[in-house]
């Protein structure tokens, strides 16, 4: 009876040290993988020469991968709760702009949110919460219905490109990939609207021809470059394929009219500011790179390309699209591998490739045919190892009672506080404050994202005079804060801080000067402002 | 020209980029390899030559210096697979000068994966640690 929680608990922990370690170094995970089965290969075929390998169960594990795919990410979709940490931010900041709010504020405003996404990572869940209504579910179901057409365009482009049993094998693979980063294709952030448009480029670059071709290129290029900055980058394998099928004339095109469209929103919108979003890109350039992070990333980069590297080392002339598609995509891979270290960003950002490694995937398979299993079955469990342990680790985090119950305690709170200036506060009990997006879809207001204030410290922007001065004047009405933990007593993530506090002692002083507790929900502290209680 | 000869070009001219590239890459490399080591035996293991690291300028270049031998490394080999006999004969390709400057490289690169306890170990055991 005691034993059994015990083994559980003694389980989970070694779970939990094998993803922080070595599922998140599949390099050597698959070079192990390889050595094992190159051994048990030579032992099998020194016993039965005449031993065949088992093709068909890599493609039934591929179909099984995709069908997994598809149900998590409809589930997730349904789930009104949300699990990173920056996944609130986006959407609130999303339904800013729909109310009309700057998405990228002043250095010297109060309001401290504003993130160096490109303008579309809002503009578009901003412009579907204004149509359909803000809630939780539908910001959510923006990112699985992403995540949905992303695979279901990227399947028809390789489909195109190659025959049946090898779009299984290079979709299979692609969405093992998707699934090692947890719910990052399908969560509220601009990844799943990044594989959308790289999905949308190699539809209509595989696809596609004449007029219609060049304005799905030129849309879907044009809000990728847009989404974050790297976006250039993603699309450098996506218009190679589409030079290799339709010639230079096609991809001027696009690229001039993408060009223009990525530029757009800061002229379109009023509330979009070129000069402030080009100051806060500044500002994150100014974070350095990290070498443990390079490293990480290098090791991801040449694990996703295996596939293209296994095909570069057969002796056997490349088809029109790889001699394109696979030089742009090195190239674009090595960019993109030292843009991602610096501090925050990760190997994830390698996660747009994905679908163009795919379509080279699936092109490559019948030239490898001879000896893909060598590199592939390795291949092929070493995704499945890290995805089970990071999928395990996804289904804990949204598996939190407290956390679907603290939107439910906050939407209550709303409910009997209609028209109140509410904000959720910090308090180092971080998932806590996720049901603040609750909270800026009923007020349109938001004055304080850690997420952002924690990049603007690592850039050596401290809080300014005037967020100080809100907290002062009880811009705020009324502060929900997590009772775990002081207010807005809350350490900076980034190790280069030296993991500081957050908000200087004046705000942690004005604060308590300015506010007083009045009562309790389930999960947080009722802070009032002062003024006006007697 | 042919398309077997215009990848026997390009195949020449990578090795000819990689016999060139070494002798700035490789000792660049193998100098970041050795501070890499004394810091995480000895300093922060997790911000590695951090005040050059932070000037975006600096870091940019080390960043490259650090990508480039991977990618060398991973270019010769690629070139070693496609060229590699299928018969058995001798690898008439490899030549010393190559046969040394792969060594090299591999070695360097081999060290950067060393674990950072053996590091510890060494540097702390040199009294190199101040």
């Amino acid at each position: 009876m005691v034993v059994a929680p015990v083994i559980v608990g003694t389980f989970m922990t070694l779970v939990d040290v094998t993803r922080r370690t070595v599922a998140s170094r599949p390099l050597w995970v698959f070079l192990a993988a390889l050595g094992a089965y190159l051994l048990f290969e030579r032992i099998r075929r020194h016993r039965d020469p005449a031993a065949n390998r088992t093709f068909p169960s890599i493609r039934l594990l591929c179909t099984a991968a995709v069908a997994y795919y598809v149900a998590v990410v409809v589930w997730y979709g349904l789930i009104p709760q949300q699990v990173d940490y920056a996944e609130p931010s986006v959407t609130a900041i999303a339904w800013l702009f729909a109310v009309g709010k700057p998405v990228y504020h002043t250095i010297d405003s109060p309001e401290r949110y504003s993130h160096m996404y490109g303008p579309m990572a809002f503009v578009l869940p901003g412009a579907v919460l204004r149509l359909l209504g803000a809630g939780m579910l539908i910001a959510k179901a923006i990112g699985s219905a992403a995540a949905l057409l992303a695979i279901g365009l990227t399947t028809a482009a390789i489909r195109k490109l190659s025959d049946s049993v090898a779009t299984v094998v290079a979709v299979g693979i692609c969405v093992l990939e998707f699934l090692c980063f947890r719910n990052l294709t399908f969560w509220s952030r601009p990844d799943p609207l990044q594989l959308v448009m790289v999905g949308a480029g190699l539809f209509a670059a595989a696809r596609m021809r004449g007029a219609p071709a060049v304005l799905v290129m030129s849309v879907s290029m044009g809000i990728l470059c847009n989404l974050k900055f790297t976006g250039p980058l993603y699309a450098m394998p996506v218009f190679a394929l589409f030079y290799a099928r339709a010639g230079w004339r096609p991809v001027l095109l696009s690229i001039v009219a993408a060009a223009v469209l990525a530029v757009a929103p800061f002229f379109v919108f009023s509330n979009v500011s070129w000069t402030q979003y080009v100051l806060w890109v500044q500002l994150s350039a100014r974070n350095g790179l990290r070498i443990a992070a390079l490293k990480e990333n290098i090791e991801w980069a040449v694990f996703f390309l295996i596939p293209v590297i296994v095909r570069l080392s057969v002796r056997r002339p490349l088809g029109p699209e790889l001699r394109w598609m696979i030089p742009a995509l090195l190239a674009a891979f090595c960019g993109v591998v030292v843009a991602a270290s610096k501090p925050g960003a990760g190997a994830y950002h390698l996660v747009p490739f994905l679908p163009s490694i795919a379509a080279v995937t699936s092109m490559s398979l019948r030239d490898t045919a001879d000896h893909p299993l060598r590199w592939m079955l390795p291949f092929v469990s070493t995704l499945v190892f890290v995805v089970a342990v990071q999928q395990q680790y996804f289904f804990r985090l949204v598996n939190d009672p407290a956390l679907s119950d603290s939107y439910r305690d906050v939407r209550q709170y709303l409910d009997a506080h209609p028209g109140e200036r509410i904000a959720v506060g910090y308090t180092a009990a971080e998932r806590m404050t996720f049901a603040r997006t609750v909270v800026v879809f009923a007020t349109g207001e938001y004055l304080l994202d850690v997420p952002a204030i924690q990049e603007h410290q690592l850039s050596g922007l401290p809080l300014p005079q005037s967020t100080v001065d809100a907290i002062r004047s009880c811009a705020v009405r009324t502060w929900l804060i997590p009772r775990a933990g002081e207010p807005f007593r809350i350490r900076n993530d980034y190790p280069s801080t030296g993991y500081r506090e957050i908000f200087p002692q004046e705000l942690i002083d004005a604060f308590a000067q300015n506010y007083r507790r009045t009562g309790t929900t389930r999960y947080y502290d009722v802070w009032e402002c002062s003024r006006g209680i007697s | 020209m042919q398309p077997g000869d215009f990848v026997i070009a390009i195949e020449s001219l990578i090795w000819k980029w990689a016999r060139a590239v070494w002798w700035l890459e490789c000792p660049a490399f193998l100098v970041l390899v050795l501070r890499f080591s004394f810091e995480r035996g000895c300093m922060n293991p997790y911000e590695l030559l951090e005040p050059l690291m932070r000037r975006q300028s600096t870091a940019v270049a080390i960043a490259l210096v650090y990508l480039s031998a991977h990618v060398w490394l991973l270019a010769v080999l690629v070139l070693l697979a496609r060229q590699w006999p299928r018969g058995g004969e001798r690898l008439e390709i490899m030549t010393l000068e190559r046969r040394l400057q792969l060594a090299g490289m591999a070695g360097a690169l081999a060290l950067e994966a060393v674990p950072r306890v053996v590091w510890v170990w060494l540097y702390h055991g040199a009294g190199m640690c101040r």
